[in-house]
């Protein structure tokens, strides 16, 4: 399926810049290339690497698989939450793990969504790109 | 009318912590129309009556215990089994930013409380005739007016 969110409208959109974390190369290949046209992209395959790119090029965006190697996206999201600089930002959770108690511990641990692949990637771009402000509007709320 | 001869009748899963309310709903979408009604009365009830019935069309409210409806209405739309269910928020929030916050969630429609059942009914009419193809138009939209306003 190709990329065609910038194609949508007559106005470019800002490049966003997305913190992928997946473990699975072959995940992380076909999320970076549905992603690569309209964000900038930055990887990390364990959580350690998930900080120290979050320490030190904070994205717009984190989008996370639940199962991170031997570790848990859900320790990432709890993490993130409680760090004074960086609670605000929108997590997305990109995962093939799909029961009920997976989604409720994702809610529970902080995750902004949820997608389950495989998704479709039309859906993935928009909402990315939709997360950021919806984020923005819940945080002046809360 | 929502039932064609031959139809079976649609399932409507009502998403609200206020009994009251869900009595008043139940009640209004069965003034005009006949639809089998179930209820869940928080956010992650309603999760789980969403897989268990495969409703319809789902009316949700937004201050709910244990799982917000905005949280909600993303977490099905992600998921293909869930994601082209018709669904509405049913909400007594009503500023023009939380109408925008449940249409980039992904709600079909976003009704205001206290609601007339006229439109209540019209408006389950409405969603259940939506395609996948509206959905994705809707959402295309809304990523080029947030476009427009960066």
């Amino acid at each position: 399926m190709t990329s065609t969110l910038l194609s949508i409208g007559k106005r470019p959109l800002r490049r966003f810049q997305v913190l992928i974390v997946e473990s699975d190369a072959g995940s992380l290949e076909s999320i970076k290339q549905a992603l690569v046209r309209d964000y900038l992209i930055q990887c990390a395959a364990t959580l350690s690497e998930a900080w120290i790119q979050l320490e030190t090029h904070t994205p717009d965006i984190l989008i996370s698989e639940l199962v991170v190697g031997q570790e848990s996206g859900l320790e990432l999201c709890r993490a993130i939450r409680e760090h004074p600089s960086l609670h605000h930002l929108p997590i997305m959770l990109l995962t093939s793990l799909a029961t009920i108690h997976d989604k409720v511990s994702g809610f529970e641990a902080g995750a902004d969504d949820y997608i389950v692949k495989p998704c479709d990637t039309r859906q993935l771009l928009a909402r990315i790109r939709l997360l950021a402000r919806i984020k923005h509007l819940e945080e002046r709320d809360n | 009318m929502p039932m064609n001869d031959g139809d079976a009748m649609k399932k409507v899963l009502v998403i609200d912590d206020n009994p009251t309310i869900v009595e008043l709903i139940k009640y209004a979408v069965n003034l005009q129309g006949s639809y089998n009604v179930v209820v869940a009365y928080d956010g992650v009830q309603g999760l789980e009556r969403v897989h268990a019935e495969q409703p319809d069309c789902v009316i949700i409210d937004v201050k709910m215990p244990r799982m917000d409806g905005y949280h909600l209405v993303r977490f099905l739309r992600g998921d293909a089994r869930t994601a082209d269910i018709p669904l509405i928020i049913l909400s007594a929030m009503t500023r023009e930013e939380d109408q925008l916050l449940g249409l980039m969630s992904g709600v079909d429609a976003y009704l205001t409380k206290p609601f007339k059942p006229t439109v209540l009914n019209a408006t389950i009419e409405r969603v259940l005739s939506l395609t996948p193809a509206d959905r994705q138009r809707r959402m295309d939209d809304l990523v080029q007016a947030q476009a427009d306003r960066e």
